[in-house]
């Protein structure tokens, strides 16, 4: 038996937004007119801790700092200096023609009832101030404001859209005056690498509407990578499509596992799924739920979707295990009455 | 210009039926901020009233109570002061809190009841998302 081991790997990418509302992070300095560039993110699952790889790019103008709050699914473990260049080799593998994308990040935020955010961990990385906090959305509000931002208007449904399935944000402020005397230029970018034990990874979508008019388009790149052809939900469909679903090679898996942290990932067996969002701000309500257990059953939860049912996997490869699970429970109720028969 | 674009819009607004009315005494007029809307598109006053408006922000972030013509609505749209709270037309209400404050429609308190006046949040990108109510003279 294959172990149950599953990667989610989620790039994000959409359009530069210019001005006071700042979509990506969610957040928005007073006066500050940054425009973040890109904000990509990986989340990976093994051996029930998701990884998280998210690289903050920035264009270098404007205010003194700005920043973003990423949603996680459970208290991290660890907290580090990510991989250089895991979330490049991803884009290469399933992109071969470079394009030229400028993009904003996910971003997502808490919502919840505590009044006042625990601080749960605090850690300089480069220029970034990385801070996760535990609390409702009125927590993490006030956290924001008592840093000097302000969320965008919509970003109260966002917050209990998050906070109602996690309490744990992960903040980070970009201080562009630190990244100067660090010497980074317009368009680097830092990556973290966020370790969270979890029962199931999923990846956040919804808040990469955060801030937009519901009429703008959200473009992003999310690599799934996986031990098994994956089940996701929503499935693919129109806004979200499946670009790429192919064995990942030896030699990209060996790639990636020379990068920084990333011995996690195993050197072979592994499904590599792209998907290519490309939907309106408005549509995009909801998250991108990963079955990592081989069951084939992502959780309408985990996606933002209690009403629905589990899609059926991409390719419709795995109606075997059901097959064998209603063989077995045939099995042993006909096995059972004939115990109970014998006995009266 | 999208401020007065914004106050077009709410002008042409249903008048949603809007709290307790009880003739020229002073009355209480509660109105709840939820996702980052007031629950009413509009507060009919009569000249020279006085009303206590119990603003009640059930949001995990901070609104603004700005009541006033379409000179104090721009000034606030284009400012930049993060917090209000000394002048009764010109409130902040923190996230998950109520805040109370009393106004009398009267010119003596800067409200001129001959032209349009509105209510409104100013806070990056509220206005636009349709933080704005009339107030509305009988």
């Amino acid at each position: 038996m294959r172990k149950l081991t599953a990667a989610v790997l989620g790039l994000f990418f959409a359009g530069l937004v210019a001005g006071p509302a700042l979509a990506c992070g969610g957040l928005v300095a007073p006066n500050g007119s940054v425009n973040l560039l890109r904000t990509s993110t990986l989340a990976a699952y093994k051996d029930g801790v998701e990884h998280y790889v998210t690289s903050f790019e920035f264009t270098g103008k404007g205010g003194a700092k700005f920043g973003s709050i990423v949603p996680l699914p459970g208290i991290p473990s660890n907290v580090r200096k990510g991989g250089a260049w895991t979330l490049q080799r991803l884009a290469q593998e399933t992109q071969p023609v470079t394009e030229e994308l400028v993009a904003d990040g996910a971003a997502l935020f808490s919502s919840a009832a505590a009044p006042k955010a625990r601080v749960i961990l605090e850690k300089d990385i480069a220029a970034l101030d990385v801070t996760v906090l535990e609390g409702g959305a009125e927590a993490v509000g006030r956290w924001a404001e008592s840093n000097e931002f302000f969320l965008p208007p919509d970003s109260p449904e966002v917050l209990e859209f998050y906070a109602a399935r996690s309490p744990i944000f992960m903040a980070v402020e970009y201080d562009v005056k630190e990244a100067r005397e660090r010497g980074l230029a317009s368009g680097d970018g830092t990556p973290v690498h966020v370790s969270v034990p979890t029962s199931n990874p999923w990846v956040p979508l919804r808040i990469l509407g955060l801030g937009k008019d519901r009429s703008e388009v959200i473009e992003a790149d999310v690599y799934l990578l996986t031990e098994d052809q994956p089940a996701m939900l929503p499935a693919p469909g129109p806004g979200m499509t499946l670009e790429y679903s192919e064995e990942a090679s030896k030699f990209l898996l060996s790639d990636l596992r020379s990068d920084r942290g990333m011995k996690w990932l195993p050197k072979e067996d592994m499904w590599l799924s792209y998907l290519k969002i490309d939907t309106k701000a408005g549509k995009l309500t909801n998250d991108l739920a990963i079955d990592a257990s081989g069951a084939g059953q992502p959780s309408p939860r985990a996606a933002g979707l209690t009403d629905l049912t589990p899609a059926p996997i991409p390719g419709g490869t795995q109606w075997w295990p059901w097959a064998i699970a209603a063989g077995l429970v045939a099995v042993v109720l006909w096995s059972n009455e004939k115990f109970v028969s014998r006995r009266t | 210009m999208r401020l007065l674009a914004g106050i077009a819009v709410c002008a042409v607004m249903a008048t949603a039926g809007f709290a307790s009315a009880s003739g020229n005494d002073e009355r209480t007029v509660e109105i709840t901020i939820k996702n980052s809307k007031y629950s009413t598109a509009s507060v009919d006053v009569e000249e020279g009233e006085t009303i206590e408006f119990v603003i009640v922000n059930e949001d995990p972030i901070s609104h603004e109570f700005i009541v006033g013509n379409d000179e104090i609505q721009l000034v606030h749209e284009e400012g930049t002061e993060a917090y209000h709270g000394s002048i009764p037309t010109e409130v902040t209400i923190p996230p998950g809190e109520r805040v109370t404050t009393t106004i009398k429609f009267d010119e003596e308190d800067g409200i001129n009841p001959g032209e349009p006046n509105y209510y409104a949040c100013h806070l990056p990108g509220h206005f636009d998302y349709g933080m704005v109510g009339r107030i509305q003279f009988e």
